[in-house]
């Protein structure tokens, strides 16, 4: 039973730091291998885990569902309202599958820029669109993109127009958001797959704008 | 509870780094993963259990973190301490078998004298029902003081002007979850103009949306 009590989860952090060997990988090991020894995780459970992840679970489920609602308006249109329905349309929908999940998709528009951040911690559509890369979980990034969105948006290339809005979503309750880039001119008469092939992982979180053949993930 | 975590719109960071990670590669070393993986697998195990855990209180106890550990260790290996610190808390390991060459040997008089030191939660699930106190398009001023321990309403919007954008329906007040205890409240974001945020701000170039709880607000 959890003790629900701050300073004493605050005094075992002190004592954690001062006795685990300071090299992180071993401490990993140190509580892993604790656990399962007493079984409290299975020995291929870690394994398990990740293979799962890797298998079902990355941009490209996010790919999918953008580059659909970019032929199909309709689709647009659900993932505008309900993205989870959009993504489970195409099966997209991960460790999301069978519980409860909420996203909002936010959509990038000529003179509207979205940019998703967590400034309390590190929300992010993990379970949709797999692991945030290290620069979401940075402190730079945190503090600065609520405060400094178009310097934070210039340092990762993203020039904006100046009659160009940015709104910037702080993830701060159990909604997640993902970002829908704009499709690039010139790609009229492309397929779903070659579409999903343009849209990266930055452009979901709202780092990367102008998408371009050979920069995606599908 | 004013802890080092709350760092949006602190100033003085430099660039942001490591933006050119590659989209497939999501951890760096192998032990990110596995630490990554195990919080996850424990997780599954405790979820809707609030006796035992909940998000919030994980989010909590990463926030309990010694400010200079917050800033500088790697965020996994903060998880991991997390990890083991909530399973030393609750009872189920003692902080002795992580340590080089111990036995982690059962010891069933700790375990015992961890159980005691169990406190009953004393709060009843809460859920006060009716309709949602603010509309959609209608001004709000956050709260400026916050008591919870942990809270979900960011210092840099506290006793600030917004405006409702949208509203969700109930969803358990994250403060409370922090504190085992389930309470659902009416959730809305809410959308405020950078200028009424940032001296340094532009008119009508930036909007910043949080989304925030009831609790957190008052008519403006």
């Amino acid at each position: 039973m959890a003790s629900y009590d701050s300073d004493k989860v605050a005094h075992i952090h002190e004592e954690l730091h001062s006795h685990l060997p300071s090299e992180p990988a071993l401490r990993v090991k140190a509580l892993e291998s604790l656990l399962v020894e007493r079984g409290l995780l299975k020995t291929d459970a870690v394994d398990k885990w990740l293979d799962n992840f890797a298998e079902k679970i990355g941009p490209k489920n996010g790919a999918r569902v953008i580059a659909k609602s970019w032929i199909d308006p309709e689709f647009e249109s659900t993932l505008r309202h309900d993205a989870m329905q959009a993504f489970s349309a195409l099966g997209a929908l991960g460790l999301a599958k069978g519980g409860h999940y909420w996203l909002k998709a936010v959509f990038n528009s000529d003179t509207v820029h979205n940019l998703v951040v967590c400034t309390l911690c590190s929300c992010y559509p993990v379970a949709l669109i797999g692991m945030s890369p290290l620069w979401y979980k940075s402190n730079e990034y945190r503090a600065r993109a609520v405060r400094d969105p178009r310097g934070v948006l210039e340092e990762f290339g993203v020039k904006l127009n100046e009659h160009v809005e940015v709104r910037v979503w702080d993830s701060t309750s159990e909604r997640r958001y993902i970002v829908v880039p704009q499709r690039p001119a010139g790609t009229e008469g492309w397929s779903e797959d070659q579409l999903a092939g343009l849209v990266t992982r930055n452009s979901m979180i709202g780092t990367h704008r102008d998408l371009r053949q050979g920069d995606g993930v599908a | 509870m004013d802890t080092v975590h709350d760092i949006g719109g602190r100033q003085g960071f430099g660039p942001v780094r490591w933006q050119n990670d590659h989209d497939e590669k999501a951890f760096h070393e192998e032990w990110q993963a596995r630490a990554w993986a195990m919080c996850m697998c424990m997780f599954a195990g405790w979820r809707g259990n609030p006796k035992v855990w909940t998000l919030d209180w994980f989010r909590h106890v990463r926030e309990r973190i010694d400010p200079i550990d917050y800033l500088t260790r790697n965020y996994y290996d903060q998880w991991v301490q997390s990890l083991a610190a909530i399973l030393i808390d609750n009872g189920t390991i003692r902080l002795e078998e992580l340590l080089p060459g111990s036995a982690a040997i059962e010891d069933e008089s700790t375990r015992k004298s961890g159980s005691t030191a169990e406190k009953s939660l004393t709060e009843s699930n809460e859920f006060a029902g009716g309709e949602p106190a603010f509309s959609v398009g209608q001004k709000v001023r956050t709260k400026i003081s916050i008591a919870a321990l942990h809270t979900r309403l960011p210092a840099y919007v506290r006793g600030r002007v917004g405006v409702i954008e949208s509203y969700h329906g109930y969803q358990p007040l994250a403060d409370a979850s922090a504190r085992g205890v389930i309470k659902p409240e009416s959730l809305y974001t809410i959308a405020f103009a950078a200028t009424d945020l940032w001296p340094e701000a532009q008119a009508d170039r930036e909007r910043v949306f949080i989304d925030a709880w009831e609790s957190y607000l008052e008519p403006a």
